[in-house]
């Protein structure tokens, strides 16, 4: 069931409200298209899963770095905090491809399971070199991370040796990763069926997820990425990925950022 | 692409100053082992202790090569 975007009463969902009093949102377009997302995703059975929700809303830096799910001005609540060059608009945020990146604080061997973990993030430009989102070991090795498009091939990997493929499918939009077995990894792109990615299974790192760049754990691995949303949560079945996509995609559509 | 060079000496200043409320800078260094900062940091600086980034020397951003196995 799809929640209408555009029909919210005066009274918000308190997890809604909680993120929208942290980060001084007042706009109404906004404040409802977070309601809606919030609401949609707890209907969706879905919320509980989500780790950390990055909505990328307000414009500026002080209204991106709230984490929807614990909206918290700490660490621990996964509050984001900002290095280097990044540019923060109505869209979302551009890192300058050079060093621009956010630090979420959510380590992945210390908040995640190795077999029970994803990461979604709506993008909307095309990368042709650069991670717009992750981490991976400082060998290129163990990696869990976005990365779209490199020489034509995709290396997009959650929890496993890192791997290239054909790539597939739209380069904007909604992509998510989702590692629930030791096996292999499914890794939704925009405007394909999943694909199934086998692999060498990699124990989680001692590192932090990083959005606009991948940490890899020594330095980063900075993109050009325009980022208007990101989360990081438990593994998703099928159709809980495509609950969560159509509650994304809604979600950009609302704000007129959708791609 | 243009970006602001430092030395180390100033580099180690930077490591973890904010240049605005959220944001602190990222010293990083190009594929010479430059130790540099970007445009965005240096036109965002307003702290009155580092506007000695706006003097910095310019150069031409030569980025590290990707992190791939290519295996």
């Amino acid at each position: 069931m799809i929640i209408n975007p555009y029909s919210f009463g005066p009274f918000l969902d308190p997890d809604a409200q909680a993120f929208l009093t942290a980060a001084s949102i007042t706009d109404t377009t906004i404040s409802g298209a977070i309601n809606t997302l919030v609401v949609q995703m707890k209907v969706d059975n879905i919320w509980t899963k989500m780790k950390a929700i990055y909505p990328i809303v307000g414009g500026t830096d002080n209204t991106h770095k709230w984490n929807l799910k614990d909206p918290r001005d700490l660490n621990e609540a996964f509050r984001l905090t900002f290095g280097g060059g990044i540019t923060h608009d109505a869209n979302g945020m551009t890192s300058n491809g050079v060093n621009g990146f956010a630090d979420t604080y959510l380590n992945d061997i210390v908040h995640l399971a190795n077999d029970n973990k994803s990461i979604s993030m709506y993008i909307r430009n095309v990368l042709t070199v650069g991670s717009p989102m992750g981490l991976i070991d400082a060998f290129g090795q163990a990696s869990n991370r976005f990365y779209p498009e490199f020489s034509g091939q995709d290396y997009s990997t959650l929890g496993f040796i890192q791997s290239g493929r054909d790539v597939a499918g739209s380069q904007i939009g909604f992509f998510t990763m989702s590692k629930s077995s030791l096996l292999d990894f499914k890794y939704y792109r925009p405007g394909i069926a999943y694909i199934p990615v086998p692999g060498v299974d990699a124990s989680n790192l001692n590192a932090n997820y990083y959005l606009l760049a991948s940490n890899n754990e020594i330095s980063s691995e900075y993109s050009e990425a325009n980022l208007a949303f990101a989360s990081i949560q438990e593994a998703l079945s099928d159709t809980e990925e495509a609950n969560f996509r159509a509650a994304v995609i809604a979600f950009e559509t609302t704000l007129s950022r959708n791609v | 692409m243009i970006v602001y060079l430092l030395t180390e000496q100033q580099k180690e200043l930077l490591i973890g100053k904010y240049y605005s409320n959220n944001t602190f800078f990222n010293p990083i260094q190009d594929n010479n082992n430059n130790w540099i900062i970007s445009q965005e940091e240096v036109l965002n600086a307003t702290y009155e202790d580092v506007l000695w980034v706006k003097n910095l020397t310019t150069i031409e951003y030569i980025a590290k090569p990707p992190i791939i196995n290519f295996n």
